[in-house]
Parts: C-alpha cells; structure tokens; sequence
C-alpha cells in the first residue's frame, strides 16, 4: 500500500529524513513516533505528495507519488498537524467544498456528507459555523474532511494534538472505527500511550533516521529482553522480593506501587512456574500477572542510545 | 424543457467549488454591506459635486434659464466624473482581492487542503479569480441608482453605459488577474498586497507618465535631451533596459523550466545580466532609439504608447471624443479603447498562465 524507499529530505545543511525505508500493507495502522522534530511531518508531506524529496521516493499501490501527484492524491487522505479552517463557513458547506473538490458527484454528495458526520459524531453541528465549533470537534471535523472522499490511505499527523482527554479518547475511538473499516493508516504521534492500543506496527524515528520498525509484538519483546511480572502478595513482601531474586528464571525484581515487579526470562507459557514456586514456599499470592505491553519503555529503550 | 433538465442533470460539468466557497466566506458577514455602502457614498458625493460646480460654472445655462442640450452636458459629465470615480474605487478593491486570493489561503494554513483535492490549478485559480471580480460587479449594480440621475439628465446613451461598464468589468478582470499574480508570487499578503498596488501605480500612473517624457525627449531629440539632463536619459536607460531584461527573463522562464541548467542561479544570473547588456548596446544606438521612439509616436504624436491602453484614458477618450456620436467607431476613442480592451485581455491571459504555473509550483514546493 504504501512503500517508502531511502527517503532522503534536506533543507539547505539540515537533513530532516535521512535514507527513511517503511513498508505497509493494506489494513496497516502504523503508529510513527518520535521527538519533535524528528522528521515525522517531513515525511508525511513528502508521502501526501507536497514535498519534493532530495532523494528517495514513496511509492502508493506502486505509485511514485512525486511523479504523479494526481494518481496518489484521491488515493489518500492527509490531515495536517496544523490546520486551517475557514470561517464563515458552516459545517456542511464546509464538507460540501470538498467533495466537490474531491469530484465526488453532486447526487452523492449530500449522502457523504451525512455519513461522514455520522461517523464522527458531528451529525448535530451540521448547521454550525465552523468557528463556533470546539478544538476537539474541529480536529472531528478535519478528520471528517480527510475521510470524505473514501481513500485508502490515512496520512494523519498528529491527530490528538492539543487537545482535552475527553477529545483525545473521542480521536481514538474515531480512529478505531477507521481502522476496523479497513483502512491503511500512518498516524504519527511523540506521544506513545496514545498509539499503543490500536496500532499494529510501529516506526520509531528520531533525527530523521529510523531507529526500529516492525511488528509491535515483535519489537516489544525484542527490546524488552523478558517479560515483566506484576506480583501482589498479601503480606511478607520483603521475603517473597528475596525468595524471587533467588529464582533461575527471574532477572531481576523491585518493589513499585506495592506491587513487586520481576523481569521474567524463561519461555513466555511458562510463566505461571513462578506462582507455583511462590505458593509451594508459603507466599499468599493476591494477584499474579504479566504487566500489559509499555512502548513507553520501549521508546526510551530504543532512543536512549543515539542520543548519548 | 429538455434543455433546462440536460443542464441540471449535469450540474457537475459546472461545477464551481472554489467560487461558491469564495463567495460564501465573502459575502458572509457585515463587510460586503459596510463596502457597498462607502461605494455609493463615494459616488453620491462625487455627483453632488458635479451638481455644485455645474452650477457655479458660467458655461453651463445662460442667463435665461437652462436648456435641455446644458442639462445633457451636465448629464455626461457627471457620467464621466462617476466612471472615473468608479474605475479609482475598482483599481483599489481589486488588486487587494486578488492579491489576497491565494496568499490568505497558506496564511490560514488551508493551502495544503486544498492543494491535495483532485482540482486542477488553472480551474482554481481561474475561479477564485472570478469571484474576485464578482464582487465588482456587484458594487457596479449598486451604482446603478446614482447612475439614474444621469439617465434623468440626458445626454448618454445605454449603449455608451454599456461600453464604459464593460472596460471598468474588463480593467477589474485585469487587475484582479494582476494581484492573483502578486499572491502566487509571495507569500505574505502584505508583500503581495503592496506588490499589486505598486505594478498598478506604475501601470496606470508611472508608465504613461514616464512614456511622456521619453516623447517629450524623442519630440527635442536625444542628443538635445542628453545636453539638457544626462543624468536623466542615462538613468532611463538603465531603468528600461532592468524593466526590458527583467521582462524577458520571465519569458525566458516559461519555456526553460524544463531545462535542467536553468534552476542554478549563477546561471540565471548570468542570463539576466548578458540581455541587460544586450538592451543596454541596443538602446546606445542614436539611430535604433529614435526609430523606436519614432515607430511608437509616430502614428500618433499626442497620444503615446502607454496612453493608449489606460482604461481611464479610454473612458475620457470615448465620452470626450466618440461621446454621443453614432460614428465614434470610425476615430481615435475606437482605437483607443480596443487597444485598452485587447491589452487587458492579452495581459489577464498571461497573467493567468503564469499565475497558473506558479500555483502548481506552490502545490508541490520544491
């Protein structure tokens, strides 16, 4: 669906994208993370066919995107990280422009339009001024705009930006919908709890190089080196600390929360082997359980090393 | 019947988005009331005026009371006082349109939206255009009251309404493509604002004024002139030849876009500077210098090249000298105003082309 290859962007001295390969298949949702300024944006405008790359190309369903923008642009749906609207302008007019912009015929229209609204939630600020609408409804209805002519690629650049958690949940759920109606989706983010639980790749860069794509299972075991166990004991929970930390198959455990955490590095099905152990010594066990997946960690993990 | 059902079934052949959108964001609000109302204001003023000095003005009536034929003159001046008044007020409002039109879009930070639809440039830039000048032709329908007292004066003929209003729509036309080419060329609104204002300035007032003192030159001869001011002819020449050079590298641009040398600046450079050169030798030649000042003036002495395609000198030609005339056609308001009427629509051509080629440009920076 989408294939990035050796992407290279320089403004005058500055390389934004240095020598950038990303691969997705159709149903994809690649989360793109990395630090301000890392080169997300350039990438994206690259690939949304509004930047000439140095050298390199992007390529949609095959298609050189900087040779020929007019195939790629109904291919794809680009939603800035900074965006216009336009004032004066209410919410139906505002869809209306585009999909006449986008050539989706005037029969059809009015039964887009209604759709999408629908599908963002924004069906009962039809008749609003775009100016009068909140932050997290026009992020909606930007979203609404990008989703209109029905593309097959998803190019959002910070899509929850700025925005309330109330918002932000409303982005994500939307975003899932999106998902699971099939679309290929490249969302990029410097926040990472906000991907994690509905991407299924992810790319992390930083200074305009790629750090590590993949799988997010994949690269979640990869960098963390084990699986991490959450241990709450009813009581004794120095002894049981000591008692873990005497195990073959624990690397190391700490106490955080109340909960004791320990760094499991056996094979992953054979985990409840600790319990076991845990509950033959005499330990009462109140919950046992692996921690769930923290690319939090894995961010820091993976980025900690260009820097220094 | 069938005709008016063929056309609504394919509403999507004239399909106008960017002009409907344009004329949504403009006409909403208390703006387009507030500049219609100075509009007319303006020209109820300006015919109070008239009014006043036609009264003060011992040619106009005699002692004995006034004749219809003196109503009738007071009638065309007044209709020429308000067609100039309206052609200042369009030469205002227009250049600001549409060296808005593109500039507001990337300052709003709709620009990448709308680079991305399926539209084609030309028919973006061609609509926001006319919605530009749509406005214009609004504010000339609100004039048409005000116009009314001309109508009861006597004296000016529909058909000479008809010609003045359609080189003020064709002046409008010409100076919103003008702007349009200002706000594909900058980006800030301000730079691009004051760039259309200044290329209107120099059209409508410094070049005619420039080219009469060239003829003024050619008329006591080049080397009488370089005696009396050097300085000046010297300075002329240097001027011109940038404007001519200037001119021919954006020519020189169109057709060498494609070529790969040309987007190195040392050799653009370099191109500029050889036909300044060139003009510069041209134009030392005594000889070549008063055969083209003499193929410029020569046809007509009193009037010179510039002259000849300023709408505000067409107006005042046609109603002074064609006036209520049926052979009007056949004399020098003719020539002037076809001239006016062809210039503008060669130049709007231009303008939009590169306008054109310079949006596409923008929709994917390099």
């Amino acid at each position: 669906m989408l294939r990035i290859a050796d992407l290279t962007k320089q403004y005058g001295k500055l390389t934004a994208v240095d020598s950038l390969n990303l691969h997705l298949e159709p149903g994809d949702i690649m989360g793109f993370i990395g630090p301000n300024g890392a080169g997300k944006t350039t990438t994206i405008k690259v690939v949304a066919t509004l930047l000439r790359p140095t050298s390199g190309a992007a390529y949609v369903n095959d298609v050189d995107v900087f040779l020929y923008p007019e195939e790629v642009r109904p291919l794809i749906g680009y939603m800035p990280d900074f965006f216009g609207l336009y004032d004066d302008v209410k919410v139906w007019e505002y869809l209306d422009f585009f999909a006449a912009s986008y050539f989706i015929p005037v029969n059809k229209r009015k039964g887009t339009i209604d759709d999408t609204l629908e599908i963002t939630d924004l069906a009962v600020k039809r008749d609003a001024f775009v100016s009068e609408l909140s932050r997290g409804m026009q992020q909606r209805l930007c979203l609404a705009k990008t989703i209109l002519h029905d593309p097959k690629l998803l190019l959002l650049d910070e899509p929850a930006s700025g925005l309330d958690p109330r918002a932000r949940i409303e982005i994500k759920e939307l975003l899932r919908e999106l998902g699971n109606m099939g679309k290929t989706i490249l969302i990029s983010s410097h926040i990472l709890p906000e991907l994690a639980d509905f991407c299924n790749k992810i790319a992390i860069i930083e200074q305009g190089k790629l750090v590590i794509s993949g799988d997010v299972d994949t690269i979640v075991a990869r960098c963390r080196g084990g699986i991490l166990l959450k241990i709450r004991t009813v009581e004794r929970q120095e002894e049981a600390l000591e008692f873990l930390k005497k195990l073959a198959v624990v690397g190391d455990a700490r106490v955080e929360n109340g909960s004791i955490i320990a760094t499991y590095t056996g094979e992953p099905e054979e985990d409840y082997a600790v319990l076991d152990a845990l509950v033959r010594n005499g330990f009462k066990i109140r919950s046992f359980d692996q921690t769930g997946l923290d690319l939090e960690d894995v961010f820091m993990k993976v980025t900690r090393g260009i820097v220094s | 019947m069938s005709f008016i059902k063929r056309v609504l079934k394919n509403r999507r052949r004239i399909d106008l988005p960017v002009l409907v959108q344009e004329m949504r964001i403009r006409q909403r609000g208390i703006r387009p009331f507030v500049l219609m109302f100075i509009y007319v204001a303006v020209l109820s003023v300006v015919t109070l005026l008239v009014a006043e000095l036609s009264r003060a003005t011992p040619t106009f009536g005699s002692p004995q009371g006034r004749h219809a034929s003196d109503l009738a003159r007071v009638g065309q001046e007044l209709f020429l006082a308000l067609s100039l008044a309206q052609l200042v007020m369009i030469s205002l409002i227009v250049p600001a349109y549409g060296s808005a039109a593109v500039t507001t879009e990337q300052e709003r930070g709709t620009f990448d939206l709308l680079a991305l639809t399926r539209l084609p440039s030309w028919r973006i830039i061609t609509q926001k255009l006319v919605a530009a000048t749509a406005e214009v032709l609004m504010l000339t329908i609100t004039s048409l009251p005000v116009l009314g007292i001309v109508f009861m004066l006597g004296g000016v003929s529909p058909l000479e309404v008809a010609i003045v209003f359609a080189i003020m729509l064709i002046t409008a036309i010409f100076l919103g493509a003008l702007g349009m080419l200002c706000s594909c060329c900058f980006a800030k609104t301000r730079s691009a604002t004051l760039a259309a204002y200044l290329s209107v300035i120099a059209f409508l007032a410094g070049a005619p004024l420039a080219a009469e003192w060239i003829r003024t030159i050619s008329g006591a001869g080049l080397y009488g002139a370089m005696e009396a001011c050097p300085f000046m002819v010297v300075g002329t020449f240097l001027l011109v030849g940038g404007i001519g050079a200037f001119v021919g590298q954006g020519f020189l641009a169109l057709i060498m876009k494609r070529v790969e040398l040309w987007r190195t600046r040392a050799f653009r450079m370099a191109v500029f500077g050889a036909s300044y050169i060139l003009l510069m030798l041209m134009l030392s030649v005594p000889g070549l210098t008063v055969y083209m000042t003499g193929l410029f003036y020569g046809a007509h002495r009193d009037i010179s090249l510039p002259m000849f395609v300023n709408p505000f000198v067409a107006i005042v030609v046609f109603l002074k000298e064609g006036g209520a005339s049926s052979y009007w056609w056949n004399g020098l308001a003719a020539q002037v105003v076809t001239a006016t009427v062809v210039f503008a629509v060669l130049c709007t051509f231009i303008f939009q082309y590169v306008s054109t080629i310079k949006f596409r440009a923008l929709r994917r920076r390099a």
